[in-house]
């Protein structure tokens, strides 16, 4: 009996002491992860590498290279160790440039076809890069050699193909890609996909259109002073689309391209259009400083989304005349061709712009004329209407306004006709009314940028812009 | 008799609640040892009330012990099995008496109370929409966790854990007063989970949880107060396409995870914290009548991280252009790609996310552009505050009839923005839409982000995208009554319940200058559900019961908003949703054989739902609000539990049903640029099946018991999985130009094309092995120590998809292109426990 309890007792205190060191060893486990848990994962930035180029060295030019695949017809494979070094000058960092890397030497330039999007953020300009060509495709575009891949969508080169064979060396410098100042006459194909500069070039529509239409790739035309053009490509994927073109002179950078027989260039971003705002080279300007302008209006740029009536508009260039519309269906818009405000005059109904209080009495002894500009609505197929459906009075008597028919079939749709009427009396408190025929106004039209100028020495009484 | 008693208060502190979600490998742990002894608990049961026995009183054990519930908890949860095919929504859960299905998504968070089982081990569960004596109930259950400080027996428990999933330790361990003598009881928990790296990669978990509890007994009242939370930072896994799971060779393949400077790195990490805070109050008014209330407080900081870039190529690894699949027509670009993802896994450039280019992008930005992130890691953060009042009395009107009745308050924000996590060096970060900026070129006031923050640069953990509230409140009262006589049971039951919300945006967007800032309209909505169910007695041993119910729902404030991150617009005609459901049962239970068989047919109307995902062709985010949807579920379920002896018995638990569409509801798209809004278009969804769950599921069970050995074998069987579809491609307006054989202009690969992407997939069916062993030894002092050792999937089967969704994109010249991305089961896996009592 006694054993046993001396027994039972030992054991129970054999118990507890192994119950005990479990408790603490469960403890202990627990404390350890608390202390384990309560250690914080940080990430540390990776160091940043200059990238060192450490292949071979160039043995290949680009304008070489060119000229031996000169006379291919479909893409062809490069079957020759070729290594080009070359500068990153064009890229999609606007998204003007689309899937296109834009590469010279001191030779000339090529463009590269790369299946990924925003190759900017690794390629950037400036950057200096090797390529090893063999393994890579020639490929001929719109009559220009580009390197390229075969059997694949638009001849790119798949993106992880593209950092096999393509190796940066250092970090970009936007210095390292210098343009070269040419000029419009004396383009040649040595200057085909390189950068260039154009100094006192305008564009032709500047201030007056966006960079490009909304819906599709749009050309603007460049001018310099001499007459020379040139086709200025913009995408509208471009973050600069909507932009207006800039007026005036200024220079332009971009890629020169040529597509087939078309010269083309291709701006990177809109930081490419510089100093802009410089009177107009040469003489063939738009804006003669010999004609004096009495009277202008083009309804201002106020937000017009609301589409007011000419009694609600307070947006008018001119404070101090006065604007009115008897019939109440005229409306102050835009569209998305014509995105700066002007006057709707809707089909069918009859619409009135009366403008009072006009003072022209400055301009006494000089022939005046009054310019003002006209668009049908001519969207649907079959469309077509006479432009003389407004009609001008002024100081009560009624011009002579030209006809001219204008039609969707002759692609008159959104064409804006300028049209000049002569002898405006030079007067204090001058009256002008437009009228919108309801009879006549079978499609609707577009009134903006109405004047009242001396007459140029030739005066063209209508005209298409 | 000592020992056996100690089996007893171990296994009743063991018995799992049923959600299964709250900790699934402990429940099936903790199963097979409960399985083993399910009849002893029934037996002793009869023993201690023998003489005394009712039938009354039996049918209510035998509907309390389901086997089928109880079993498919856990057992089935590994196959993301949903029971009936239910939303989360329809299955509400309590702790104290107080509700905790939040209000925004309808879902109890169980990683509130994550890793303090010992905690929430004690629940009252309630079979689908039976009675209850805290809640009016739901189709899908409900389950009340008791946490009162009185109610934990006295002593501790110190648990450690391992295993070879996301996280591979846990240790846990809490002490319980009991309720003394003076009337104070305490009870408190500590708790932990840990990996830096769990089985799949880039998958890392780190947990700790507390938990406070006092209670106070004063003559007839309990007052108690219980304080927990369950911090958590944890990696994600994603879901990847088949082609990647191939080339990899992994069908855990994680496309989250990079390497930065040469250590892992998880995009998505998830942070939660959710304190919570439950003052109860028990009064037992007299012997018939007890009154419980409760107020719970809870603030959950939920924030999930995400990658985020900006005129940058996509970064995500498994991005459909960067798949050997996209060169097919190439044949050399299509090898080396493949040989990329093959042979290249090792450095992992292009299968996981090249965390350092992305670096190396930002860094030159900072060079030679304009400095704002071309890439970053946002933190997607969706917090929300809740109040919760429930009061409910329980009274004995008769000696056969029970009434309970409660009303119960719930006040919800929810806060949703994002905030700057990672610049990755960038300077700043330019807080504009990026997918507007591509379709309103030039336009500076449509692509901002917040009108009244122009431009504005953001840096570390400033909100940026978007910053809005919802306020959601809701009041409730309902009753229920049951009756109890030799040969009938039945009960009915009634709520009325009135719920109202409201968006308040902090921002004004862009693209919704006039409906995004300030206090949007207030939507309100007046539900009410009806309930009843009969048992009739056909002995002591077999009951036939059957359950109906008609409720409607108002529609969760999540669903509703055409695009609630930028505007406060809705569709006009919001309906609360109308929910039928009956079943009929047959339970029985023989010395040796017990269970259940059941028909259900549940019905939904009017249901809404939204669907978010990036539209292809248009380049932008896109919500898809699906108005007036229908669903069918219904099968039959059967629970069978057969004891040879004492040692051995078998289980057989199965479930076959339809869970599907029931009509073509209406589709309403809008572009979160604002380029579109509004587009209605009908929807073909009728009788697709839902995904996401197997539709027929199975397993058999073999327990052994002897001498506090455990011993069990699962045989699993799973099939009728189906893909969840996608509604734009069952859109009409997409297949215009398809034209069926035979008609002029039939062009077999459209056709074929058409036929794909409109067909749905169905997961293959199989089987699967689970095993389990466990032991107890007690100690003398009332101690005792405990292992069980839980093996699932044991034929180590590494092909089971338990999920996949379609993508919404569509190309009809390649309609393989977007394929479904799928989830897999993990192959053989683990779970060890020791527990020690003290």
């Amino acid at each position: 009996m006694q054993l046993s309890n001396i027994k039972n007792k030992n054991m129970k205190r054999a118990d507890k002491l192994f119950a005990h060191r479990m408790a603490r060893r469960f403890l202990g486990l627990v404390v350890a992860m608390t202390v384990l848990l309560s250690c914080e994962r940080d990430f540390q930035a990776p160091p940043l590498t200059e990238p060192a180029y450490t292949g071979p060295e160039a043995n290949m030019t680009i304008a070489k290279l060119k000229s031996l695949y000169a006379t291919i017809t479909d893409p062809t494979l490069i079957d020759v160790d070729y290594t080009i070094k070359a500068t990153v000058v064009g890229n999609d960092v606007s998204g003007n440039i689309f899937k296109q890397l834009y590469i010279q030497d001191e030779t000339g330039g090529i463009n590269m076809g790369v299946d990924q999007n925003s190759i900017f953020t690794e390629f950037r300009e400036g950057q200096e890069i090797y390529v090893q060509l063999k393994g890579l495709y020639m490929v001929m575009y719109g009559e220009q050699l580009q390197i390229g891949y075969g059997q694949t969508n638009a001849n790119r080169i798949p993106w992880e193909i593209f950092n096999f064979y393509v190796q940066k060396n250092k970090w970009p410098k936007a210095e390292n890609a210098v343009p070269r100042t040419v000029k419009l006459s004396e383009l040649d194909e040595t200057m085909v996909n390189t950068l260039v500069k154009l100094e006192n070039v305008y564009f032709v529509d500047g201030g007056k259109l966006p960079f490009s239409a909304s819906d599709a790739t749009t050309n603007r035309l460049l001018k310099d002073g001499d007459g020379n053009s040139i086709i200025v490509r913009n995408s509208n994927y471009a973050s600069f689309a909507a932009d207006m073109l800039p007026e005036g002179g200024g220079t332009l950078v971009a890629v020169l391209s040529k597509f087939r027989a078309d010269w083309q260039l291709l701006i990177r971003s809109i930081d490419d259009c510089r100093n802009f705002g410089q009177p107009i080279p040469g003489g063939t300007t738009p804006v003669d400083p010999d004609i004096k302008t009495y009277y202008t209006e083009t309804f201002g740029t106020a937000d017009v989304a609301a589409r007011p009536l000419i009694a609600d508009y307070t947006g008018f260039d001119n404070k101090s005349v006065k604007y009115s519309d008897a019939s109440g269906s005229v409306s102050v818009r835009t569209t998305n061709t014509f995105n700066t405000p002007h006057l709707w005059f809707p089909s069918g109904k009859d619409g009135y712009l009366t403008i009072e209080g006009i003072d022209t009495s400055e301009g006494t002894g000089e022939t005046l004329t009054l310019n003002y500009e006209l668009t049908a609505n001519l969207f649907d197929a079959g469309s077509e209407m006479n432009l003389n459906a407004m009609a001008v009075t002024v100081d009560g008597k009624a011009m002579d306004v030209p006809s001219q028919v204008v039609s969707n079939a002759n692609g008159d749709n959104n064409k804006v006709y300028s049209i000049s009427l002569k002898g405006i009396p030079a007067k204090k408190d001058l009256k002008i009314e437009f009228h919108g025929k309801a009879a006549d106004n079978t499609m609707g039209l577009r009134l903006d940028n109405i004047s009242i100028t001396t007459a140029k020495d030739e005066v063209i009484v209508i005209k298409p812009k | 008799m000592k020992q056996k008693l100690w089996l007893w208060i171990f296994l009743l502190c063991s018995l799992p609640a049923f959600a299964q979600e709250v900790d699934e490998r402990e429940r099936m742990v903790e199963s097979f040892q409960m399985t083993a002894t399910i009849d002893e608990i029934q037996r002793a049961m009869e023993d201690d009330d023998a003489g005394g026995l009712s039938q009354d009183v039996s049918a209510m054990v035998i509907f309390s012990n389901d086997i089928f519930l109880k079993n498919a908890g856990y057992q089935f949860s590994q196959f993301r099995y949903r029971i009936r095919g239910y939303q989360s929504r329809f299955e509400e859960r309590y702790i104290n008496g107080v509700n905790f299905n939040d209000q925004i998504r309808g879902m109890f968070n169980y990683s509130a109370v994550g890793a303090l089982n010992d905690m929430t081990r004690n629940g009252d569960a309630v079979n689908y929409f039976a009675p209850s004596t805290y809640s009016f109930g739901s189709i899908g259950g409900s389950e009340n966790i008791n946490m009162r400080a009185g109610n934990y027996t006295r002593g501790g428990k110190a648990t450690i854990s391992l295993t070879n999933r996301n996280y591979y330790a846990r240790s846990m361990v809490s002490y319980s007063t009991g309720m003394q003598d003076n009337g104070w009881a305490v009870s408190a928990s500590l708790g932990g989970r840990y990996s830096h790296e769990g089985n799949i990669e880039g998958v890392f978990y780190r947990n700790i949880a507390y938990a406070l509890g006092i209670e106070k007994e004063v003559n007839n009242h309990r007052i108690s107060f219980m304080t927990f939370g369950s911090p958590v930072e944890r990696g994600q896994q994603g879901s990847s396409l088949q082609e990647v799971y191939d080339l990899v060779d992994n069908n855990l393949y994680n496309p989250n995870w990079g390497y930065q400077n040469g250590k892992k790195r998880n995009a998505r990490v998830v942070k939660s914290y959710d304190p919570t805070g439950i003052l109860s109050h028990v009064w037992k008014i007299n012997e018939f009548t007890t009154l419980t209330t409760g107020v719970g407080v809870h603030y959950n900081r939920y924030g999930g991280t995400a990658l985020n870039w900006y005129n940058g190529p996509d970064p995500r690894p498994d991005y459909y252009r960067y798949l050997p699949s996209y060169y097919q027509e190439n044949q050399t670009a299509f090898d080396y790609y493949t040989y990329l993802w093959e042979k290249q896994c090792g450095k992992d450039r292009v299968s996981q996310i090249n965390w350092d280019k992305m670096w190396e992008a930002n860094h030159i930005n900072n060079m030679e552009g304009n400095g704002s992130a071309i890439y970053m890691v946002e933190e997607r953060r969706r917090d929300l505050f809740e109040t919760a009042i429930n009061s409910t009395l329980n009274t004995e009107l008769s000696e056969r009839v029970k009434l309970t009745a409660g009303i119960g308050f719930k006040n919800s924000l929810s806060k949703q923005f994002k905030t700057v996590d990672d610049l990755l060096g960038a300077q700043y970060l330019l807080d504009t839409d990026k997918f507007a900026e591509r379709d309103f070129p030039g336009d500076r006031q449509t692509v901002q982000n917040d009108l009244q923050r122009p431009d504005r640069k953001v840096y570390k953990d400033d909100v940026f995208g978007y910053d809005f509230r919802f306020r959601v409140n809701s009041a409730d009262i309902w009753f229920q009554q049951e009756h109890s006589y030799r040969h009938i049971d039945f009960y009915f039951g009634s709520k009325l319940k009135y719920t109202e919300f409201q968006r308040e945006g902090k921002m004004q967007n862009g693209r919704y200058p006039d409906n995004s800032l300030g206090k949007g309209k207030k939507h309100r909505f007046t539900d009410y559900a009806l309930k009843g169910g009969l048992t009739y007695k056909v002995s002591g041993r077999h009951f036939i019961t059957g359950n109906i119910s008609y409720q409607t729902a108002a529609p969760l404030v999540d669903n509703v908003y055409i695009s609630p991150r930028i505007t406060d617009e809705a569709p006009d005609n919001i309906n609360s949703m109308q929910v039928f459901s009956a079943d009929i049962n047959y339970v029985f239970s023989l010395p040796n054989l017990a269970g259940r068989v059941t028909v259900f047919n549940t019905n939904f109307y009017d249901d809404m739902m939204r669907i978010s995902y990036y539209h292809d062709s248009e380049r932008t985010f896109v919500n898809h609000q699906l108005l007036d949807v229908n669903k069918v579920h219904r099968g039959i379920e059967v629970g069978v539990n057969y004891k040879l002896n004492d040692t051995w018995n078998f289980d057989l638990i199965g479930s076959t049903a339809e869970y599907y569409y029931g009509n073509n509801p209406e589709g309403v798209i809008s572009y979160e640029n604002g380029k579109e809004s509004g587009m209605a278009e009908k929807v073909y969804l009728d009788d697709y099946y839902l995904g996401g769950t197997p539709q027929t599921m199975g397993t058999l069970g073999i327990n052994f018991f002897r001498n506090y050995w455990f011993l069990n074998l699962n045989i699993n069987g799973f099939g009728r999985n189906y893909v969840e579809i996608s509604p734009l491609r069952r859109l009409a307006s997409n297949y215009v130009g398809v034209v069926p054989p035979g008609a002029n202009g039939f062009d077999e690969k459209l056709y074929n094309a058409y036929r794909t992407l409109t067909d749905q997939e169905k997961f293959k069916g199989g089987y699967t092995l689970d095993f389990g062993i466990g032991k107890i030894w007690y100690l003398p002092n009332r101690n005792s120590i405990n292992f069980n050792l839980a093996v699932n999937n044991l034929l180590n089967k590494k092909d089971i998809r338990t999920g996949g969704y379609e993508q919404a994109r569509i190309n009809l010249d390649y309609s393989d292109r977007f394929a479904s991305r799928y989830f897999y089961m993990q192959g053989i896996n683990c779970f060890f426990n020791m527990s020690y009592r003290f």
